[in-house]
């Protein structure tokens, strides 16, 4: 094929799922041209499992994407068909949005944003293979028709669709998920390259028409009343709501599985990937649970314009036959008509420890990854690497400073230094469990952590910045009010209000603030007695609420940051020689070349890393800085 | 660690074997060079971890410095991780260092304080509490102390922390499950579950942290201070009971001016016998500096022996130490001295008597010392015990967590549960090894100048 000169770009996103549209968002909001290349514009956005954003740590993620300019809030609030906040009563650290999503909408929103934004370009093409100078650095990327596109930087963000291989019981075919097509050569040309490739495994569940369930035989659940939003920097947005419904599966599905297990590509033998164990599909709950005979179905609406819904809890890769047999065993499924049928993705990923904390490849100048290339699982998983690398990458071509985030910042932190440092055995997926200072990542001070820092590094626009500003200062404000303000048992209605709570009166004069700590003390019920100057919206009240009556917990964890940041300020250099550090072990020394770790804190999250070996290494950087001063 | 370190490895003067330990890439040759075998052919068939019978020599004309049996442990299966050779000698300073002087000769560097635990904790040989342990055994210096740092390096703490542990994961699993998956059916950990499990937990860390003062005695022996006014005859009863055994090991002057302090083997335990027989006090001064000085090593001792003069009636001093001793938990034993003279003395207490000058009750004042050092150390051979500061900092802070869960178990939401649950977890996790901070760090090379 004649190859053609098909443009010149300084950053290439290749692939337009949630990881690649936020690379391109982000690299183009710093300013960098940006190509987005997408296997089909239609697909843009494309949610091929749950129609759904957030859950614990998820939800996390999408307010940090948000703060950080991104779009998956916004594009979410604009298509939401409910939303919720889950584990209200199991404190603020794990308050979590989930929404459940227009998919067809969600797509269409997005696409309209790739094509409307300054700097970016998108086109649909399939990459090929990827352009390197002599210096083994990358130069850009050539495509199935012959185009050659040129960029100092290449954000590979292909999720699931390298190499990829579609099971349905006895049934397998090279393709991508939902039908679409798969892209074989990339991997062995990075293979070539140098990059390690593992493969793994995921699943989806089948897809039923609304008009064959029987819903009265099912429970209705509704989102939530309150104005939930995910994006800080717009407005709500009032939206149709839609019900989700709650069923369950019977000892006849149990049977119907045992039955046919022999037939399950996962116990025959046909599946060779690694699979989320977070996530089983349904053949493997039974086997592995087998006292437990029934389990939970959520069915989700896929969308205001379409019959299909999704049956969560039922991902599987049975034969045809048996999905028929066992969407019909769940309780009000009995006459259920499938749409499309559940099926098992293997696809390849590159070993996430290759990368640094920039998502830029280690060993291939020039050659960022993100999403589900990495080894993760998740749309915000996703796009939370895609802000990263695809700001990265920008930032690289435009000659500054790398933007991170470290794991007392942000989940995004966490996500990511455990990617490069840790690895993944399998799908990676974030959940709350996995962040040190949980108490101090809440979903509700997303933008308090993170705004400043994306409006410096120019990932947040003036305005939204400045709204910000505006409701930080109102915050500040409410807690030196109450700080200040002292209240006496004469206090109009106050012991009254204590009372009815029921609260112990006051017998001498309190600050509002000490009142405000009492566990059964309501921030509304006591600014209805003793009101602010200025209304506050009820997302600053919960701030406020927070921030004072947990100052404790926060304080005790703020402490543990700052003993965290010590060893995280202990600096590794890039270049430095393990094999001249004596008393390393040598699993070790093997390990520590490989990954290069930028401080002592990161080498010490390395598994196989002992605490011997980072004891020798102090020793030795501690050798070093004598050596430094006696110079 | 290119260089070989050689040192004496038992501690100055006790036992009748002293042991001089080589380590590292020079340990076999050297080793080889001050050893000659009683059989020519041993080192032909050399292997490790075998005794073998022979004599200390000069290398420069093989003239013997004394029996000695040679150990060669391979590394990295020895307790540094590297080549070691021990050469067992029936001790004496002399012999000891007339061997370590040839060492030195030959090549091999002293070793820093504490240098052998280190290597052996760099080359991955010890987790934190046996490096810490090993220590104990270099400072043991009663058999009892040795058994249980023995006991710990088999990992008896370790096992019993690990066991709180694994309980206390149990429950933050079921905890963090809940909070990642609340859309999902995870059977709620029942809160008054969690409580009987914290509350076993910190019972058992509470006994934990108890033998801590046990185990203090057996590693660095229990302080015996023996007080009274002056003239009560302290400095004589001293005399008398280390003249009644020959087990003194060796007499160093005390940290301050005026008291003395001996080493004393009580069948098997260190005993340190600190007194006041030092003092000579001008005339004028004689009683003020008697009690204060009493007052003082009273503060210091684990174990307190009162002596009084029965041959003449008690003082104000006397009261005012009997006042004191009222107040005290510390075990005290009253000894009425001089009973070989005449007296018409009104005892006000249940005094033991003896006569320091003929001997008289001596046998039962040392069986009496005995069975209080044994009141305070039972059993310490099947359980675990703490016998490190930084142990006891740390299990103290995981018991104050957990503390405070059990506090907030029906208050607090559960993602603030988790916070102290977790704290616990990770304070018991780091007395085994398994966490590591800068701190930590600092705490174990400091606690390494100790050993030898």
């Amino acid at each position: 094929m004649q190859a053609f000169a098909a443009g010149i770009y300084d950053v290439i996103v290749v692939g337009g799922g949630h990881a690649g549209i936020e690379a391109a968002l982000a690299s183009a909001r710093l300013g960098a041209q940006t190509l987005l290349l997408t296997l089909s514009m239609e697909n843009i956005g494309l949610m091929p499992c749950n129609p759904s954003l957030g859950g614990p740590a998820k939800g996390h993620l999408v307010r940090e994407i948000d703060a950080l300019g991104g779009e998956m809030g916004i594009a979410g609030d604009s298509t939401l068909l409910q939303i919720r906040m889950l584990n209200t009563a199991k404190g603020p650290a794990v308050h979590a949005l989930r929404a459940q999503i227009d998919k067809a909408s969600y797509q269409q929103y997005m696409a309209w944003k790739v094509e409307n934004t300054l700097n970016l370009t998108v086109r649909q093409a399939a990459v090929t293979g990827l352009l390197l100078n002599s210096n083994g650095n990358i130069t850009g990327v050539n495509t199935a028709t012959g185009a050659e596109i040129k960029a100092k930087a290449v954000v590979l963000t292909c999720g699931t669709y390298l190499t990829s291989k579609v099971i349905v019981g006895e049934y397998a075919a090279a393709a991508g998920p939902n039908g679409l097509g798969t892209v074989a050569s990339l991997t062995p040309m990075l293979a070539q390259l140098g990059l390690q490739v593992g493969r793994f495994k995921t699943g989806t569940p089948p897809r039923i028409d609304k008009r064959s369930v029987n819903f009265a035989a099912v429970s209705e659940q509704w989102g939530a009343e309150q104005k939930y939003r995910f994006s800080f920097r717009r407005p709500w947005q009032a939206r149709p709501q839609v019900p989700c419904w709650l069923t369950y599966s019977t000892l006849q599905t149990k049977a119907i599985i045992e039955e046919n297990i022999g037939r399950s590509p996962l116990y025959s033998g046909m599946i060779a990937g690694t699979g989320p164990r977070y996530c089983p599909s349904f053949e493997d709950k039974i086997m592995r649970f087998k006292d437990k005979d029934t389990h939970q179905i959520f069915i989700e609406p896929e969308g205001l314009m379409t019959n299909e819904l999704y049956v969560q809890g039922l991902s599987t890769s049975m034969p045809e036959d048996v999905q028929w047999q066992m969407v019909r065993s769940v309780i009000g499924l009995e006459k259920a008509e499938i749409i499309r049928l559940g099926y098992a993705i293997e696809y390849d990923y590159f070993l996430p420890t290759q990368l640094d904390a920039r998502l830029a490849y280690k060993d291939i100048y020039g050659l960022f990854g993100a999403g589900q290339i990495n080894g993760t699982s998740g749309y915000e998983e996703a796009a939370a690497q895609g802000l990263i690398a695809g700001s990265n990458a920008a930032l690289q071509v435009l000659g500054k400073a790398p933007f991170l985030l470290d794991r007392s910042e942000a989940y995004i932190g966490v996500l990511i230094d455990d990617l490069v440092m840790k690895g993944v055995a399998e799908p990676y997926r974030m959940f709350t469990a996995l962040a040190e200072y949980r108490l101090l990542l809440r979903n509700d001070n997303a933008d308090f952590r993170l705004m400043k820092k994306a409006y410096q590094t120019g990932l947040l626009a003036e305005i939204d910045y400045q709204v910000f500003c505006v409701k930080a200062a109102k915050v500040e404000t409410e807690i030196l009010r109450l700080q200040s303000t002292t209240v006496t048992p004469n206090t109009l209605g106050l012991n009254a209000l204590l009372e009815s709570i029921p609260s112990p009166a006051i017998t001498t004069g309190n600050q509002l603030v000490e009142l405000l700590r009492r566990p059964e003390v309501k921030y509304q019920a006591l600014v209805d007695c003793c009101p602010s100057e200025e209304e506050l919206s009820w997302e600053e009240k919960e701030q406020v609420e927070i921030q004072i009556k947990y100052a404790g917990y926060i304080k005790k964890q703020a402490e543990q940051v700052s003993r965290f940041t010590k060893l995280e300020k202990r600096h590794l250099a890039r270049e430095l020689d393990y094999s001249l550090v004596h008393g390393l072990s040598n699993e070790a020394r093997e390990k520590l070349t490989k990954l290069r770790p930028l401080s002592i804190g990161q080498a010490s999250r390395i598994s196989g890393i002992s605490p011997a070996d980072i004891s020798v290494l102090l020793i030795y950087l501690e050798q070093e800085k004598r050596k430094q001063s006696v110079k | 660690m290119e260089t070989t370190i050689a040192a004496i490895a038992t501690a100055p003067g006790i036992g009748g074997v002293g042991i001089i330990r080589l380590s590292g890439p020079q340990a076999l040759a050297l080793g080889k060079a001050v050893f000659q075998p009683a059989k020519p052919n041993f080192f032909a068939r050399l292997q490790t971890n075998h005794l073998y019978y022979g004599y200390a020599v000069r290398p420069i004309n093989r003239t013997v410095i004394d029996e000695t049996l040679f150990v060669y442990m391979q590394g990295p299966r020895s307790f540094t991780g590297e080549d070691v050779v021990e050469l067992q000698t029936h001790g004496g300073y002399l012999v000891l260092q007339s061997i370590l002087e040839e060492l030195y000769a030959l090549g091999a560097r002293p070793a820093d304080p504490g240098e052998y635990s280190k290597r052996a904790f760099l080359n991955g040989r010890l987790d934190l509490t046996q490096a810490e342990a090993i220590i104990d055994i270099i400072e043991a210096n009663s058999k009892a102390g040795l058994d249980a740092a023995v006991a710990q390096l088999q990992g008896k703490l370790k096992i019993e922390l690990t066991g709180i542990n694994q309980k206390l994961l149990r429950i933050l699993s079921y905890w963090e499950a809940a909070l990642d998956f609340p859309e999902d059916e995870i059977t709620d950990y029942q809160v008054k579950d969690a409580r009987t499990e914290i509350l076993a937990s910190m019972a058992q860390l509470q006994e934990l942290l108890r033998t801590y003062q046990k185990g203090k005695i057996l590693r660095e022996g229990l302080s015996l201070a023996i007080i009274g006014k002056p003239n009560v005859g302290k400095s004589s009863l001293l005399n008398a009971l280390l003249g009644e055994n020959r087990a003194i090991v060796t007499s160093i002057p005390g940290t301050t001016r005026d008291t003395i302090e001996e080493w004393y083997n009580l069948d098997g335990f260190a005993l340190k016998i600190i007194d006041s027989a030092g003092i000579h006090n001008t005339l004028d001064q004689v009683e003020r500096l008697g009690v204060e000085k009493s007052l003082e090593l009273f503060q210091r001792a684990d174990l307190v022996c009162a002596v009084f003069d029965t041959s003449t009636p008690m003082t104000k001093d006397d009261d005012d130490i009997l006042l004191l001793l009222t107040k005290t938990t510390k075990p005290v034993i009253l000894v009425a001295n001089k009973v070989d003279k005449t007296s018409n003395w009104q005892p006000k207490a249940e005094f033991l008597s003896v006569s320091a000058k003929n001997g008289t009750g001596l046998v039962d004042l040392l069986a009496e010392i005995k069975d209080r050092i044994l009141l305070q150390t039972v059993a310490p051979i099947n359980t675990p015990l703490l016998t490190r500061a930084r142990h006891v900092e740390l299990l103290q802070r995981a018991y104050l967590h957990l503390e405070d869960l059990n506090q907030a178990l029906e208050i607090l939401p559960l993602d603030f549960l988790t916070i102290d649950l977790r704290s616990a977890w990770q304070a018991i996790g780091e007395v085994t090894g398994d966490a590591l901070t800068d701190n930590l760090l600092d705490k174990i090379f400091k606690e390494f100048c100790l050993g030898k």
